[in-house]
């Protein structure tokens, strides 16, 4: 019997070690599987679907005739709800990743959790890394938030708001590796999903609001160790110094110290030309340009860098000297397509400016730049040349643009369309290549600026913002197509609350978003006409994937209500006022 | 015409009494209540401003200045009268960031004597409302609290300790 017994313990022992070298064989992700996730609809294995940032899915099944029968698959309850300082509770903005039918998602301490499709989204392991929260959240300007993991061959790696690189094991949930990247104690943080380019992971910063430096890290994972680090400021003697004047101050004389720049949205990659393109955000102190003369290079600025060094090859800035602190640190989507009739390799950026910008990526040549809003009046447009706002004066250093909705130190308050959470804020854009249209989510809005001279010297852990926005009318959002080749709006479907959270394309002619009431929905990539939509009753506010494990098309989205809107710019949607927090991921399928 | 211009003159003038009201007036504070269990009572007020998000704004030391949720007054710094305190808790500064936290408010004439009917197709100076809705009895502990622990203060360690509930790392660095 008992030898019986233990034969029979030895048999199930090596079926368990086959099935985990089985597991492990099939759950290694390769430089390959990432350069051509294309060609693998089934999975979504990096932060945007592939590495030029299209978040276009290639299945089907789910699609224009079958989407009305779209119903939830399942649901997983989502902790890390907890809130520290200022912040009532955590939220999520994460993009899930998919990969041989696990699930990866974040919480917004940075927690990771893989479930399992096939068990109905059963919890495999959860990886919490004890996140210094009340320290890390007392210095994150908007909400306690991770914007999802990155697959590197058996690892996930992943951030935490306190600054730390982790890799985890991915498959026990071990943690095997903690890296320092970041530093709260000087107001950096963590919510970048991680981008991982051959076998460096590139990570981007927040804390611009606070006064950091800002720059991009990559760190060799092979090493353990940073590789390289390109700041987005630079330092005096540096190509772009001359942008960063001394102030009137004697604490402002070296701005470019505490200059901003945060890096804090995924950029993309061309596997084809090596280059990192990357968005990079607002100038410090936002609202008080008199404090940094120049035209502050490299904030509100694309870069592409050198992936093996991280040398800027080239820069695109949108607004030099903002006073708006309207950002440029969006999501850079990479196309192969027809512009102007001709065909190019460009980067297409949607900026909380309110234009929509398409550039040749092999130099930064501006193609064109439209607006996306319906209201924008901080510029009178964009030099159809250079796409430099055409109010930018070359002989000021200190810009005014419309001045009627610009802050100074001699006007401390204005309004300006769009208001200061921009036209469209991070939540990510989606391409169909089939359609060649690029899809916002938009921010219908103008709100108010106040302009507060600064006056004290940068201090650690504090606020550096040289004013303040002021809640202005109620907004709105839509859904906007544009059509690449010619750069027009080709349409949009109007929501009726601003749009917090992304978007994806799908093959099946479908665009998928959500809303902050909670509502997800499903729109005509053609018509812009809505074709279903569900009520999560948990507000939106991260975008969706889609997958396939078995044959089976899913669509993925987290519910959670986060970031900076229910603390701040609530009165902006009043009606959103009761709307509890709860963090829940959904699984829709036919 | 003469109407209008009428209305919005008297609009501005009782704006202004309401923005200024934030201000330093150089009048005396006045204590909390006599009698009251200060500890309980600063514990209920410090939850209580908690959940309407008096620190998002005024920060968690309470010394205020710019941020995402306007630039803000300084409790340590200002001279209000707990009555002042008060009203201002409870109407909110019309033209500000500064929010309205009592239901009633601008329903009745109780807010500087202005209803929400004198701000129609104003967005500049409309009232906006506060995160939660507090009763009086949270009202009155909110304005304890900054008399207590905020109103003439000094950042201190005991505070962070109190704000954060426990030595978290953001307290290692104060006095």
């Amino acid at each position: 019997m008992g030898q019986r017994f233990s034969k029979k313990l030895a048999i199930i022992a090596v079926l368990g070690l086959m099935i985990r070298v089985g597991e492990a064989a099939d759950t290694v992700t390769t430089w390959e599987d990432i350069v051509k996730a294309k060609e693998h609809p089934q999975n979504w294995i990096t932060h945007h679907g592939s590495l030029d940032g299209q978040r276009f899915s290639r299945l089907d099944e789910i699609n224009k005739k079958t989407v009305k029968d779209l119903k939830v698959a399942f649901t997983h309850i989502v902790g890390g709800i907890e809130g520290a300082g200022v912040w009532e509770h955590a939220g999520l903005e994460g993009t899930p990743l998919a990969e041989d039918g696990y699930v990866y998602i974040t919480d917004g301490w940075g927690g990771v959790y893989k479930l399992d499709v096939r068990q109905n989204g059963k919890l495999v392991w959860k990886m919490d890394p004890d996140t210094d929260r009340e320290w890390a959240a007392a210095v994150t300007c908007c909400g306690v938030d991770n914007r999802g993991v990155a697959l590197w061959r058996d690892k996930v790696i992943s951030h935490a708001l306190d600054g730390r690189l982790i890799v985890t094991n991915k498959h026990t949930g071990e943690i095997e590796k903690e890296i320092p990247v970041a530093d709260p104690a000087i107001s950096e943080t963590l919510t970048v999903a991680p981008l991982v380019v051959k076998d460096k992971v590139i990570t981007g910063v927040s804390g611009a609001d606070y006064g950091i430096r800002g720059w991009l890290n990559a760190t060799d994972l092979l090493a353990g160790e940073r590789d390289w680090r390109t700041h987005t400021i630079p330092a005096p003697g540096e190509p772009g110094s001359e942008t960063w004047k001394p102030g009137p101050e004697a604490h402002s004389i070296d701005a470019w110290k505490h200059g901003g720049g945060s890096t804090w949205v995924n950029g993309s990659y061309d596997p084809e030309l090596n280059t990192i393109y990357w968005g990079v955000g607002n100038p410090a102190p936002d609202w008080d340009n008199a404090y940094r003369p120049g035209d502050n290079l490299y904030t509100n600025s694309v870069l592409a860098l050198d992936a093996d060094t991280g040398a800027i090859k080239w820069h695109f800035q949108y607004i030099p000297n903002d006073p708006y602190d309207y950002d440029g640190v969006n999501e850079q989507t990479l196309v192969d397509t027809m512009v102007h009739d001709k065909p190019m390799k460009i980067v297409l950026h949607a900026n909380r400016n309110g234009f929509a910008y398409a550039l040749d990526r092999t130099n930064g040549k501006f193609l064109w730049g439209t607006p996306f809003v319906k209201t924008l009046d901080w510029t009178a447009g964009l030099d159809k040349y250079t796409g430099r706002p055409v109010d930018y004066d070359p002989d000021s250093d200190v810009q005014r643009y419309n001045p009627a909705s610009s802050v100074s130190r001699n006007q401390r308050e204005s309004t300006s369309c769009p208001g200061n959470m921009g036209g469209k804020n991070w939540p990510p854009t989606a391409y169909d290549p089939g359609r060649n249209r690029y899809y916002i989510p938009v921010i219908e809005s103008c709100s108010g600026h106040v302009n507060v001279p600064t006056t004290k010297p940068w201090q650690p852990r504090e606020y550096f913002l040289g004013g303040a926005p002021k809640m202005g009318p109620v907004i709105t959002g839509s859904v906007t197509a544009m059509d690449v080749n010619t750069g027009k709006v080709a349409g949009k479907y109007e929501t009726t609350y601003p749009m917090y959270g992304g978007l994806l394309a799908t093959k099946g002619g479908l665009i998928f978003g959500g809303e902050p009431d909670g509502r997800v929905f499903a729109i005509d990539s053609d018509s812009m006409e809505e074709l279903w939509s569900f009520s999560t009753n948990t507000a939106i506010n991260a975008p969706p994937i889609s997958f396939e494990v078995e044959g089976k098309q899913y669509i993925a989205i987290l519910a959670g209500k986060g970031g900076a809107w229910p603390l701040w710019f609530i009165s902006a949607t009043p009606a959103l006022k009761d709307m509890e927090a709860g963090q829940v991921l959904f699984v829709f399928s036919l | 015409m003469e109407t209008i211009r009428a209305n919005l003159s008297l609009l501005f003038i009782r704006l202004f009494v309401a923005i200024t009201i934030g201000l330093p007036l150089n009048v005396f504070a006045v204590g909390p209540t006599v009698g009251v269990d200060v500890a309980r009572l600063t514990s209920y007020g410090l939850s209580t401003a908690k959940r309407a998000n008096c620190f998002g704004c005024h920060k968690w030391h309470g010394d205020g200045g710019t941020g995402y949720g306007g630039a803000a007054t300084s409790l340590r710094e200002t001279s209000l009268t707990r009555e002042q305190l008060i009203l201002v808790i409870k109407c909110g500064r019309p033209g500000t960031n500064m929010p309205y936290f009592d239901r009633q408010s601008y329903k009745n004439s109780e807010c500087y004597d202005l209803t929400f009917e004198d701000f129609a197709g104003d967005d500049h100076n409309r009232p906006l409302q506060g995160k939660k809705y507090l009763n009086a009895r949270q009202v009155n502990a909110v304005a304890d609290f900054v008399i207590a622990e905020l109103q003439g203060k000094v950042l201190t360690k005991t505070y962070c300790e109190m704000y954060f509930g426990g030595p978290t790392r953001e307290c290692e660095s104060i006095e």
